[in-house]
């Protein structure tokens, strides 16, 4: 009789033994082998991670051609920890799917699409075939609701060849300016969540990420850079915005949006000063209205700002100076939002700030009868535009003193 | 494979208990408990094994009727 | 299972609430259906769950001395009870194997696309009926150990989403339409409390049997409190287009909840959790329909039976709702029909006769 078996680890209702408890754990033990014999299990030396994936479609042959940006984890001793193998694999199908499929039985390796971040999408097929794109990228498991589609002009598997300007991986590259935003606010990065979401509202038209080919300044080489948008109209493409007009519409979108980035405009104030200021929006609010069956918007919005460089010596430790220089910062940014407000809804006539959501939420009675009609009311909307601006910081000098 | 292992291990199962219950003189729960493996082995037995009865089978036969009548033509609900 | 051990009123409470917190919050069909509105479907299903529990806790209290089942052979005579008790078990069937198909039907579609069915609800059903075996007293303790970590890990989630929250999904109020909001609310009511009647069976099995009500009156309302929050969180979240194009839409929320810039896949541990309780609600489920079962057919020794009826209940899953078309069709079309007599009728017809029997009584006194 071993001394153990007598042992009452705890007392509870049942008191248990300590040998029942150890033969239990192995138990337990035994049971979580048993994951190994699943067919689901994928061994570490097989896979391939694919960071980035380009959906081309060509009209004319009714084809789709997937292709991945797939890296290779290094693990062997003998190679360097920084040189990962990296290759872009391509296949065509009648289908996103087919294709996808294609292209992964070709490989080598098991690709795993957990980590893709980006899905670069050409403009032939966000033209003809967005609708079945945007399907197969929400249906499939493996592909992450918080990956970027985003849509390039011309081809877009040949975009994934293109090296980056720091010589790091193209989705490392990319995702770092997704972040980088905040510095400008001239780059959309909607997730394939709010891409589809957005999609399927009929009244209203949205922005999606862009990615240009940009030469750069210190070598001859091309690489990608995301800026302006694409805009979605009816489940199609409709056309291109560029970064200023997108910067506008971040700042007009939810408060997630705007409320990191900070961005930069020259200013020329009214005592013919030129200066440049850092301006962070602190409050938005817009307010739909109806009367006489029309419908009628204002936009208040709010920026504290820093002035960052100025070209005469203003003393902007001077509360009058600092004022006129507010104004006049005011006056530049309401005119900047009414020009691109003037160019969603006169050139594009695309509700992509989403006026219709806030009159379906908060007019509910009077968007039952607007709602047939918002393709013609709504270029017709007159939108009050007002900027408030605040200038809290001045910088490390007050000024220099200008030679006369 | 895994289908034959259940029709298999229940069928003996049943017996086995059969057997033992019925040595310890409860002869109501031994003919329950081999009536209950039969039914069990039925659903994986051959050719039989696709008809045997579910509870799922048994209440779309007997809901559909009312079901159509309720979502149809009462609530004109579609989804 | 011999030793028919005795559980707290509190312990049934967090059984009850973890019964329910871990099965619906999955699918969200009724948020689905009628989006801002979702409250009414709640408010209906608290005050309809709160009727029931209290209509069922009544009847067990005319009678403290009898469990459920027997009570039941008393006021309705002992061949009708069978035949109600057997109504009763077809829906218990019915409700395990839709249990059991939506764990592997998530698993399938969500993680492991090429593990079969089978084999996980082989092992889903093998531990429910281990459950099962240990008894009632183990699993509520077991309950009370996962409770906190669920309600923990869930709360840290939710703090994480209110920064993915971009629209109001309180308006517009009252658009839904009546269908809708019918449908949505029966559904709701059908996958929670209307089960309540499987907890009527272990009321017997609680100490102190005044504070059932009270302690499972709270459950009942923090399980909609729960239910409201999550279907909120995820209207305003996902937005009201993608709440009904996504399957899983609860799932696909915490699917965006990352620490800092790098830790994604949060979703995991919740699946994790979630997993156990929805183990819990079935393993509550196949305990109910072995004690009435062995009432029905008279069987003195339940414990070699309850390998047979684990054993039923996983074969009776792998024949059903085989399609993922088949079980949400059958969950919205026939399932709450088919729960009627059972869970509301059934109650219903028992606080009847009670009341019969009291005035009976009293008129002989």
């Amino acid at each position: 009789m071993y001394p153990i078996d007598n042992l009452i680890i705890f007392t509870g209702r049942n008191g248990i033994s300590q040998k029942r408890g150890v033969g239990f754990f192995l138990v337990a033990l035994c049971l979580l082998s048993i994951t190994g014999c699943s067919p689901d299990v994928n061994e570490i030396s097989d896979i391939a991670l694919v960071t980035a994936a380009a959906i081309d479609y060509d009209v004319e042959t009714n084809k789709y051609s997937f292709s991945a940006f797939c890296v290779m984890p290094s693990n062997t001793s003998q190679e360097k920890a920084s040189a990962l193998t990296q290759w872009v694999s391509s296949a065509t199908g009648k289908t996103p799917l087919d294709a996808a499929r294609k292209m992964r039985s070709r490989v080598g390796k098991n690709l795993i699409f957990q980590h893709n971040k980006f899905f670069i999408i050409s403009e032939s097929a966000a033209k003809h075939s967005l609708f079945e794109v945007m399907d197969y990228l929400s249906r499939k498991r493996e592909f992450r609701l918080t990956a970027y589609p985003i849509i390039v002009p011309g081809q877009a598997s040949d975009k994934l060849k293109l090296g980056t300007e720091s010589g790091d991986m193209l989705s490392n590259d990319l995702l770092g300016q997704v972040r980088n935003n905040k510095l400008s606010g001239q780059d959309v990065a909607l997730t394939i969540k709010d891409f589809v979401d957005l999609f399927e509202n009929p009244t209203r038209g949205f922005v999606a990420g862009r990615i240009m080919m940009k030469t750069s300044e210190t070598n001859k080489k091309e690489f990608l850079t995301v800026t302006g948008g694409a805009v979605i109209y009816k489940q199609k493409f409709a056309g291109w915005v560029d970064g200023n007009d997108v910067l506008i519409l971040n700042s007009l979108s939810k408060r997630k949006v705007w409320k990191d980035i900070e961005f930069n405009d020259v200013i020329h104030s009214k005592n013919g000063s030129v200066f440049s200021a850092l301006f962070h929006e602190k409050d938005l609010d817009i307010h739909g209205d109806i009367q006489n069956g029309r419908p009628k918007m204002s936009v208040y919005l709010k920026y504290t700002a820093s002035v960052e460089d100025i070209n005469k010596d203003s003393d902007v430790g001077d509360a009058s100076v600092i004022s006129q220089m507010e104004q006049a910062a005011s006056s530049h940014l309401e005119e900047k939002i009414n020009k691109s407000l003037a160019f969603f809804q006169k050139n594009l006539k695309i509700d992509v700030l989403g006026f219709s959501d806030y009159y379906s939420q908060y007019h509910s009675k009077a968007w039952k009868t607007m709602q047939k009609d918002w393709e013609t009311l709504y270029p017709m909307i007159p939108i009050q535009v007002h900027v408030t601006v605040l200038i809290e910081k001045s910088g490390m000098t007050t000024y220099i003193k200008e030679e006369s | 494979m895994f289908n034959i292992a259940i029709f298999v291990g229940s069928l003996c199962y049943g017996v086995v208990y059969f057997v033992l219950l019925r040595k310890r003189g409860k002869l109501s729960d031994a003919v329950i408990m081999l009536l209950l493996c039969g039914f069990i082995a039925g659903y994986n037995a051959p050719y039989i094994g696709k008809r045997w009865p579910t509870v799922e089978k048994l209440y779309n036969g007997l809901y559909t009727p009312l079901s159509r009548y309720i979502f149809s033509h009462l609530l004109s609900f579609n989804k | 299972m011999i030793v028919k051990e005795k559980i707290t009123h509190l312990q049934l409470g967090f059984l009850l609430f973890g019964f329910i917190a871990g099965f619906e919050s999955m699918f969200l069909t009724e948020s689905k259906l009628m989006k801002q509105d979702v409250w009414i479907a709640n408010l209906f299903n608290t005050a309809a769950g709160l009727a029931l529990f209290w209509i069922i806790s009544f009847v067990q209290r005319q009678f403290p001395n009898l469990n459920l089942t027997e009570i039941c052979d008393k006021l309705l005579g002992r061949w009708f009870s069978k035949v109600l008790l057997c109504v009763y078990l077809l829906n218990n069937l019915e409700t395990i194997s839709g249990g059991f198909r939506a764990v592997s039907m998530f698993y399938t579609t969500v993680i492991l696309p090429n593990t079969s069915s089978d084999y996980l609800i082989f092992l889903y059903a093998a531990c429910s009926t281990y459950a099962v075996y240990i008894g009632l007293g183990t699993l509520a303790r077991t309950n009370l150990v996962i409770l906190p970590f669920f309600l923990l890990g869930f709360l840290v989630t939710c703090l994480f989403i209110i920064p993915e929250i971009q629209t109001n999904p309180f308006l517009p109020q009252l658009k839904s339409s009546l269908p809708n909001r019918l449908v949505g609310s029966m559904h709701l009511f059908t996958f929670t409390f209307s089960q309540v009647i499987t907890f009527g069976f272990l009321m017997s099995r609680v100490e102190n049997m005044k504070k059932i009500f009270p302690s499972c009156a709270i459950a009942i309302l923090m399980t909609n409190i729960y239910l409201i929050m999550i279907s909120y969180l995820t209207l305003s979240s996902l937005g009201f287009n993608y709440v009904q194009t996504s399957t899983y839409p609860f799932f696909s929320t915490i699917q965006m909840v990352k620490f800092g810039e790098y830790l994604e896949r949060i979703e995991v541990l919740l699946v994790g959790l979630w997993t156990v309780l929805t183990l819990v609600y079935v393993a509550v489920m196949q305990y109910v329909f072995t004690l009435v079962a062995g009432h029905v057919f008279g069987i003195s020794k339940m414990k070699p039976f309850v390998v047979a009826m684990g054993l039923l209940c996983f074969v009776h899953t792998s024949k059903s709702y085989i399609r993922t078309a088949d079980h949400f069709t059958y969950g919205i079309k026939i399932y709450p029909l088919s729960s009627l007599l059972p869970c509301i009728a059934f109650p219903v017809l028992l606080l009847v006769m009670t009341l019969i029997k009291r005035r009976r009584e009293v008129k002989s006194l």
